[in-house]
């Protein structure tokens, strides 16, 4: 006598072909959408790399530029007052925005110790802050013939 | 066979299609997930483009502002107080701009480079420049008129979206160096100069000359330094003669003496000189710059009585008596250039005035006194009207150079240059840095070889850490150069804290 297994699965247990091809459908789409999500995704986020890193060249640019506006407008205020080394060097002049930048700029008498105050020289330090990059920048000025001049290859970085 | 077809006939549920409700939710499944992940997918195409656009901007906006930053502050030569393009300059093309706010309001679209040439692969994209003078204590605000800052914005766009936009500031300079005719001052403190000294300086300045002090104590180095920016030297009597010595004996610059006691010291005497208290002096030569001014006779040089010296008769052999206290007696005489002294010839012009016997008061001096010092300093440094060697003479005279006096000899060169002008003594580009110093000169082969540590120079690259036996305390140069920097120390030379280790 033989044994008939019925169940409703089919006669050997095992999921009927068609049945087995429509899940496999689901699965296909699911996976595809999936995996067109994760290279989204993906490139969503190097998207957002590059997009910081050009941030941060953009900001560096930004805050070489503002330093040296610094050190420019140091120069005009040095030239609209003649008591300058007492007005202006010494003391931090007001930090101030330039575009999207803060800026601040300092300048230093540096004694010669010849006993005329005159003719000492300075140190002229421009500073910015520009998103996440910081810039300082410095140049020496030294007087001639009743004037200022900047001293020949004086421009330099220096660290923040 | 019957029981056969039951085994293999599908049960009624695996037959059964799929519901509409699992249609429905499968495709709003799917589909859901197909959208969010094309968005995700456009989005961050979009943001790569527009990441690109910033940096393509950025590159735009940073090249421009390169360019305009080279530029002048305002129109050289002029000092109208405008904004824009000045006469000759047009909108198409920018090699001819040569001041900052020829870029107000300049814009193109698509770009172009300084000549008018489109940048090819631009379309789209435009940039456009503002400038505007602001505050100079606060940039963000826009002046209308000249504050001697200007801010200069560049802007770019694509497809009519800032992309990229660049602000520095730009300022009229420095007070600049004075075109006055430069005078080195010999004084006995020029930190603290006395009321005499005082006196001579406001009156010297006032005749238009840029005074520059020097202590006569300092050393010779220092005189050879002054001395070659200057044109003339005016040693007043106040200062003490055995400071100074001979250390202006072999200036090339003109120099006028008042002090008694240094005849011997310019080669106008063997040192035998004598004095009156009087306050006239004869005019004996009147076809002088110094004296043309005065009739042959006696003039009135002081309001009372002051002791006026004249020179025994061993002076110098190449000197030309100008006037006397009284037969004999020269009082007031010139040495040309190349004339004899006492011993040797003058190297440059040289005067003797007939004040400068200590005690002497400056304030007794009547106009015509004032006159003679006036044009004996104007004589010395070659700047007489009727001199031979006048700046504004069409003549590059003696004393004059490309640098205080272009007019009569030509403007100076834009650069030193290397192997060529960086040994011939001479600052060829006025910008008070002669051969070696100047960092034009960085490349020549002899320079190098000048800066080497060792030369007992503290060079510009050179310090105490660097290179000790050049630069142990030494104070000239570079700043940077002075004392230890860089050695983490406070060092007891570094005096004040503002330099080196102790600034901060």
């Amino acid at each position: 006598m033989s044994t008939i297994n019925i169940n409703r699965n089919g006669a050997d247990g095992r999921v009927p072909i068609t049945r087995r091809r429509r899940g496999l459908s689901y699965v296909m789409f699911l996976g595809s959408a999936t995996v067109v999500m994760v290279i989204g995704l993906s490139g969503l986020a190097a998207a957002r790399v590059q997009r910081r890193a050009a941030e941060g060249g953009r900001d560096v640019t930004n805050a070489r530029l503002v330093a040296y506006s610094a050190v420019e407008r140091a120069f005009a205020l040095i030239a609209a007052d003649a008591n300058w080394r007492t007005a202006v060097a010494g003391v931090a002049i007001a930090d101030q925005w330039v575009g999207d930048c803060a800026t601040g700029v300092t300048v230093t008498i540096l004694d010669n110790a010849n006993g005329d105050p005159t003719d000492d020289p300075a140190y002229i330090t421009g500073a910015a802050k520009c998103g996440t990059a910081r810039h300082k920048m410095r140049v020496t000025v030294v007087p001639d013939r009743g004037g200022l001049i900047i001293s020949p290859g004086s421009w330099t970085q220096v660290p923040y | 066979m019957k029981q056969n077809s039951l085994t293999t006939r599908p049960m009624p549920s695996a037959r059964r299609a799929i519901t509409l409700v699992e249609s429905v939710i499968s495709i709003m499944l799917v589909g859901v997930l197909m959208v969010s992940a094309l968005d995700t997918v456009g989005a961050a195409r979009l943001g790569q483009l527009k990441t690109g656009d910033r940096r393509e901007g950025g590159f735009l906006a940073a090249q421009l502002m390169a360019e305009i930053l080279e530029k002048e502050y305002r129109e050289p030569g002029s000092k109208a107080a405008s904004l824009g393009r000045d006469s000759g300059e047009s909108g198409s093309t920018r090699t001819l701009y040569d001041d900052v706010d020829d870029y107000h309001l300049w814009s193109a679209s698509p770009p172009q480079d300084a000549a008018g040439v489109v940048i090819p692969g631009m379309t789209g994209w435009s940039r456009y420049v503002t400038v505007d003078w602001v505050l100079l204590s606060d940039p963000q605000v826009i002046q209308g008129g000249n504050t001697d800052l200007k801010r200069i914005t560049v802007a770019v766009e694509h497809d009519n979206r800032v992309v990229a936009k660049l602000v520095a500031l730009k300022s009229a300079g420095l007070p600049p160096p004075d075109g006055s005719p430069v005078l080195l001052f010999v004084a006995t403190n020029p930190g603290s100069p006395t009321a005499q000294e005082s006196a001579r300086i406001a009156i010297i300045e006032s005749w238009n000359y840029a005074v520059t002090t020097i202590a006569a104590s300092a050393p010779q180095s220092e005189f050879d330094n002054a001395v070659s920016k200057a044109v003339v030297a005016y040693v007043s009597e106040e200062i003490d003669a055995v400071n100074l010595s001979t250390k202006l004996y072999g200036a090339t610059i003109g120099v006028v003496n008042e002090d008694a006691y240094m005849v011997r010291e310019f080669g106008f005497s063997d040192g035998v000189l004598f004095y009156d208290p009087l306050t006239t002096v004869d005019i004996t030569n009147n076809a002088h710059d110094i004296t043309k001014s005065f009739a042959i006779g006696k003039l009135t040089v002081c309001t009372s009585s002051q002791p006026l010296v004249y020179l025994g008769p061993l002076g110098a052999p190449g000197r030309t008596g100008l006037a006397t206290l009284s037969t004999n007696k020269d009082a007031l005489y010139v040495v040309e250039t190349g004339a004899g002294l006492s011993a040797g010839t003058a190297a440059g012009r040289r005067v003797q005035l007939p004040w400068g016997f200590d005690p002497f008061d400056f304030n007794s001096l009547t106009a015509d006194a004032l006159t003679i010092m006036k044009e004996s300093i104007a004589w010395a440094s070659g700047t007489s009207a009727g001199g031979a060697a006048g700046c504004g003479d069409a003549t590059c005279g003696a004393g004059e150079d490309a640098c205080n006096c272009p007019g009569d000899c030509g403007l100076p060169a834009a650069t030193e240059i290397a192997d060529v002008t960086c040994g011939d003594g001479l600052d060829n580009d006025c910008d008070a840095a002669t051969d070696c110093a100047d960092g034009d000169c960085d490349d020549d082969a002899a320079c190098i070889a000048a800066t080497l540590c060792g030369n007992t120079v503290c060079d510009d690259d050179e310090d105490c850490n660097s290179c000790s036996q050049d630069c142990s305390s030494v104070k000239t140069g570079d700043p940077s150069g002075w004392y230890c920097c860089g050695d983490g120390t406070l060092a007891p030379a570094e005096g004040d804290e503002t330099i080196c280790d102790g600034n901060p």
